[in-house]
């Protein structure tokens, strides 16, 4: 700590000199894309009572950095950036957003990708930190490492960061969220509030097969088993393929395409693969698939698979596979669907009186995208960068691509609103971004800022989101993801390892092979012998001290 | 011979010590520090702490391992795997050799001796690369071939059940020829008088076989079943791991591969270094089991 | 008498359909990349490629030539197997030979020193962090040092040099007055060529092949070697698990030229080795297991 005092006193020194040796251009003019700024000067300026509060520690005031105003600092900086690397991002140094943000703040980055998560974890082990990490870090793997006081708590440096300030004030379950358990912030997220990334799965079917056969959209469960019925009798007329598969889904419980929108229709309350769990209106943690009411929907689900209206394939296939063979499903869920004649469609009402649910995302937060080490020694301008990644603008730039330029993603309209544009779509583009691998911040109320173009892929999304808006799951029912417990972290991971494969074993095998009656006692008591109470009994004190947080 | 005092011997022998100091050295530093990291298997470790400042908590990892359902599936599928290897793998060497050795085209014989080998240099990169393109589901050739004959198309890969086949067989290819290779020169140690009496005594080809050869190999035969023995518990962590997919994990999941991951995947180092140790150790016990076995049926012993 | 020669000619006849058995079930995976590697990979996908190349094109490894990823990595693997081998070379030859010398005080116990760490080691935690102190993280190094004495390979040659270099040669050549090393030069290694060229071998190959190493302890990529090169292109993993998978594109370009890379990554050392095959049944020995 010492020593970091003195490199910093040294280096304010340095600046100083060399500002005024170069005639002071320090006066904060932004050199490109001015509008940031100034959204950017107006936020500081809501949050400015809290940041003077708090400020003490201005002795680099006007020196190395600035605290309002681009460039962020007045003398180049190099910070380095751990990373994972991860085949869809590809070389970060590269990227068109790292060379603006570089730009934009004057700091050099330098970027060190770890190969994988086991570089990762033993650069932990290691203590051999890097300025910061993004998108990558583990709860556990952070907790050890504030426990060692190699961590930085990122509040302690929040005055400079209003836009994260400004949301977590307004947010507090998604603040309670990114809290630690020893009340401290070390990593900040990507949030993503957009309706269409707050869904899960569209659940489609072929329109253009039903309008062949002169059959309406499917809204109840009976009919939706006509229509796979007369998909399968119609195999071969018309475009309907001969090996058609009626509907089709990745097992039960996958998270992406697997046929737990069809049991939600059922009023169940389900997630796919994160906890297995939700949250009862009497605010108890409930399990997913220990309740009888599943019984019913996995019945019709063998029903479909014995009269061979659902693919018995699919509940082997990878997710590459189900997107090649859409072409022959006749009702699928995926993220973004890709066959001919697609319709949104769903949720059913199966007749059992429950209001049908559409499935919410798994994790509406994504945490642990920027975690900053003691080895950085300018906290302060990492928090500038951070606020400026977390800018409206900006976030609509890494999310979508640059805007207001030749060839453009996205165009800013007069009225405040972001047209995005299809271009958008080319992930290959020459605007390539860091997408949700940094804190950028989709709040709601940006989002809703937000306009796309009827061939951009989220289009079909959106309006499905906005279809399914008055079925999907109140957000109180959804288990939030936070940060557990160092004590019951291990033991619930350890837990779910157990108890998962064992439920989409038995599922499918129940699905495919049928027998949940005669089995399902059995089932319970299995669960049970793998430790389903006290799994539920952690995950319910970890969620009670989660709320309480959010007080 | 009499025993000269031991710092004269010491000093007349300098030069092996010379010879012989770089592999010390190296193994002192590579092999034997490192091996204070084993402190990790009794203790909740913590980077910052170290190895010798983390808090001491005993046999607390090994309990955990053995009450955790997953010793129930990395231990069967650690022994299942390695098991079906050995039967598997073992015998097809000595056939091979048997076989080679009996053909009378020596230039044959150097042309499948040259071909069988070739694959065991294959890096298995390379290797789990092959397999994925000749049983992948969409281009794969074992695919092909079943389409062409009107079967469907199967996902090989993603099988839980398959996987111990592919894995074994494909190791099964790869080293069938480089293991024939001590068996042959076994073989050809074989005193060719004794053949050439057992000839003109009317012993057929197979009897000589019986009589001649299978006894001559088989004291190498046991030592190479002991020397695998000594592994059951640890197979290949390479290529379990590159072949590894989240379907076939349930049969695919071994010790070493969820070592691997509990240490680095989860940072549990201290649970995954005692998991390790527990392995070596049965590792160990196994080997001296059958060891002590063999030399009491075959007089064949390691050490 | 006549019953066994024909029960021999059978039995001829059956080995013979064996060892084709066992020459073609061998060969034909090997010859499938080879003619995959020059045939159009719509052929390939739509399974017109059987027995010979169908469509033949050469873009594939026109493609790969492209790919300055793997040159590169070829450069540097052949460098780090050029510096590896020699290493791996002077550390374990020596060493098996000055073993072998039954008067050496202490033999005993330095073989046990070597036995152990077949059975015991530190894993692969403790290791890293040890030589992260030693600098030795992100070092190339680490690559060529890593495995440098492979206690098997030592136990082949000590087994090589007992039962190949008579002791009475190496009795004389002391009377005469030949230091060790100088016997060990002169007299042992000429002796040896078979375990030399086998051990060259074995070490090469070991360091063309790996990747591991490289993979826990190379964080640049500027020093990956081949192999890592060729599992990041042969191996990635696909379907992320949120949004859509779009590596799609790269994926068919890696379809095209897959074969191509996999000939060209095993290649050199399916040069070497008939060069050095005619050795292996000598320097392989047996007793390797006896010692």
């Amino acid at each position: 700590m010492k020593k970091t005092m003195v490199t910093k006193a040294m280096a304010v020194l340095l600046t100083a000199a060399m500002i005024t040796a170069c005639g002071g251009n320090a006066a904060s003019t932004p050199t490109s894309g001015s509008t940031t700024a100034t959204t950017a000067a107006a936020k500081t300026e809501t949050t400015e009572t809290t940041a003077a509060a708090a400020s003490s520690a201005a002795e680099e005031e006007g020196g190395l950095f600035n605290r309002e105003g681009y460039p962020i600092v007045n003398e180049p900086i190099t910070l380095t950036i751990g990373y994972v690397a991860n085949p869809e991002a590809g070389e970060w140094a590269t990227t068109d957003y790292v060379k603006r943000l570089e730009e934009y703040s004057g700091i050099d980055l330098e970027f060190i990708e770890y190969a994988d998560g086991t570089a990762l974890s033993l650069m932990f082990a290691d203590r051999d930190y890097p300025d910061m990490i993004m998108g990558c870090g583990s709860d556990k793997q952070i907790a050890d490492a504030a426990e060692a006081g190699d961590v930085y708590a990122l509040e302690e440096y929040f005055e400079y960061a209003p836009n994260w300030v400004d949301f977590l004030e307004k947010n507090p379950g998604r603040k309670a969220s990114i809290t630690f358990p020893d009340g401290h912030i070390y990593s900040l997220p990507c949030i993503d509030e957009r309706a269409d990334y707050e869904m899960r799965d569209v659940w489609y079917i072929n329109g253009a097969w039903l309008d062949e056969l002169g059959m309406e959209i499917p809204t109840t469960v009976d009919e939706f088993y006509e229509a796979m019925k007369a998909f399968k009798e119609n195999a071969g007329k018309g475009t309907i393929p001969s090996n058609v598969e009626p509907y089709y889904a990745r097992g039960i419980t996958q998270n992406i395409g697997g046929a737990l929108d069809l049991i939600a229709s059922y009023g169940l309350r389900v997630t796919g693969e994160s906890t297995y769990a939700t949250i009862d209106d009497n605010g108890n943690v409930e399990f997913n698939f220990a309740n009888p009411e599943i019984k019913e929907p996995l019945l019709f689900i063998h029903k479909l698979v014995e009269e061979g209206l659902m693919s018995k394939d699919g509940f082997t296939d990878d997710r590459n596979t189900g997107i090649s063979k859409e072409s022959y499903e006749g009702s699928y869920s995926e993220y973004v669907g890709y066959s001919e004649g697609r319709v949104a469609f769903g949720p059913l009402d199966s007749g059992n009186g429950k209001k049908p649910i559409s499935r919410s995302q798994t994790s509406p937060i994504q945490r642990n995208k920027f975690t900053m080490f003691k080895t950085c020694q300018y906290p302060e301008v990492v928090m500038r960068l951070m606020n400026l990644i977390a800018d409206e603008e900006w976030t609509v730039y890494d999310f979508f691509g640059a805007y207001d330029e030749l060839d453009s993603c996205v165009e800013k309209r007069d009225d405040g609103t972001y047209y995005v544009k299809d271009k958008s779509n080319d992930r290959d583009h020459h605007y390539r971004t860091l997408e949700n691998n940094i804190p950028s911040l989709m709040s709601k109320e940006r989002a809703d800022k937000l306009v796309f173009a009827e061939s951009f892929e989220n289009y079909e999304r959106a309006m499905a989101a906005a279809a399914y808006d008055e079925w999907m799951m109140p957000n109180e029912n959804l288990f939030p993801s936070f940060v557990y417990s160092d004590e019951n972290r291990d033991r619930i991971s350890e837990l779910q390892g157990d108890i998962k494969p064992f439920i989409q074993q038995t599922l499918n095998g129940w699905a495919l092979n049928g027998g949940i009656e005669e089995g399902w006692d059995a089932y319970i008591d299995q669960l049970n012998v793998l430790g389903l109470e006290e799994y539920l009994t952690l995950l319910q004190e970890e969620y009670d001290r989660f709320k309480a947080n959010m007080n | 011979m009499k025993k000269k005092k031991l710092s004269i011997r010491l000093r007349k022998h300098w030069e092996l010590y010379v010879m012989i100091a770089p592999a010390f050295f190296y193994i002192l530093i590579f092999h034997y520090i490192p091996i204070h990291g084993l402190l990790g298997a009794f203790e909740n470790y913590k980077p910052h702490k170290g190895f010798f400042g983390s808090d001491w908590v005993g046999l607390q990892h090994f309990r955990k391992f053995f009450q955790t359902n997953a010793f129930w599936t990395v231990v069967p599928n650690t022994v299942k795997l390695s098991l079906y290897g050995l039967i598997a793998g073992f015998p097809l060497p000595i056939v091979l050799a048997m076989c080679l050795n009996y053909i009378p085209s020596l230039k044959f014989k150097k042309l499948v001796q040259n071909v069988t080998y070739a694959p065991h240099f294959i890096s298995l990169i390379v290797m789990v690369s092959m397999i994925n393109n000749f049983l992948g589901v969409n281009y794969g050739l074992v695919n092909n071939i079943r389409e062409a004959f009107g079967l469907g198309r199967e996902q090989f890969l993603t099988d839980a059940g398959l996987f111990p086949h592919i894995y074994v067989w494909t190791g099964v290819w790869q080293g069938v020829g480089w293991g024939s290779i001590v068996y042959i020169s076994a073989l050809a140690g074989v005193d060719p008088e004794l053949h050439e009496s057992a000839r003109i005594d009317g012993a057929s080809i197979l009897q000589r076989i019986r009589h001649i050869d299978f006894p001559a190999i088989l004291p190498l035969a046991v030592t190479m079943l002991i020397m695998n023995a000594g592994h059951i518990m640890s197979v290949g962590f390479d290529k379990i791991y590159l072949m590894q997919n989240s379907l076939n994990l349930s049969a695919s999941e071994v010790i070493s591969t969820y070592v691997y991951k509990q240490g680095l995947g989860s940072s549990n180092y201290g649970y995954a270094t005692a998991v390790g140790l527990f392995t070596a150790i049965v590792n160990l016990i196994m080997l001296v089991i059958v060891n002590t076995i063999s030399r009491r049926l075959s007089e064949t012993s390691l050490w | 008498m006549r019953k066994f020669i024909n029960n021999d000619k059978v039995f001829t006849i059956f080995n013979y359909l064996l060892a084709l058995f066992f020459l073609l079930i061998a060969f034909y995976p090997l010859w499938y990349v080879v003619i995959c590697s020059v045939s159009d990979p719509s052929a390939i996908v739509t399974g017109k490629v059987w027995i010979v190349p169908a469509d033949v094109t050469l873009a594939g490894y026109r493609r790969m030539f492209t790919e300055n990823d793997i040159w590169f990595g070829y450069a540097r693997t052949i460098i780090y197997t050029l510096v590896g081998t020699c290493i791996n070379l002077l550390f374990t030859i020596p060493a098996g030979y000055a073993l072998t010398r039954r008067t050496l005080p202490f033999r005993k116990a330095i073989n046990i020193y070597f036995m152990l760490t077949m059975f015991i080691g530190g894993g692969l935690i403790p290791t890293y962090l040890w030589m992260s102190k030693l600098g030795m993280v992100d070092n190339v190094a680490v690559l060529v040092l890593m495995g440098a004495v492979n206690v098997w390979n030592m136990i082949i040659c000590r087994t090589f040099f007992d039962t190949n270099v008579p002791v009475e040669l190496i009795d004389a050549a002391k009377i005469d007055g030949g230091s060790e090393i100088r016997i060990f030069t002169t007299i042992v290694l000429p002796l040896s060529k078979a375990l030399l060229a086998v051990m060259t071998l074995f070490f090469a190959v070991g360091h063309w092949n790996s990747y591991f190493t490289a993979m826990v302890y190379m964080r640049s990529k500027s020093k990956w070697p081949l192999q890592l090169v060729l599992r990041s292109l042969l191996l990635t993993v696909n379907g992320q698990d949120e949004g859509v998978g779009n590596g799609m594109e790269r994926m068919l370009q890696l379809q095209g030229m897959k074969y191509a890379v996999i000939i060209a990554a095993s290649v050199p050392v399916l040069v070497i080795y008939p060069f050095i095959q005619k050795h292996f049944v000598k320097g392989v020995m047996v007793g390797a297991v006896k010692g």
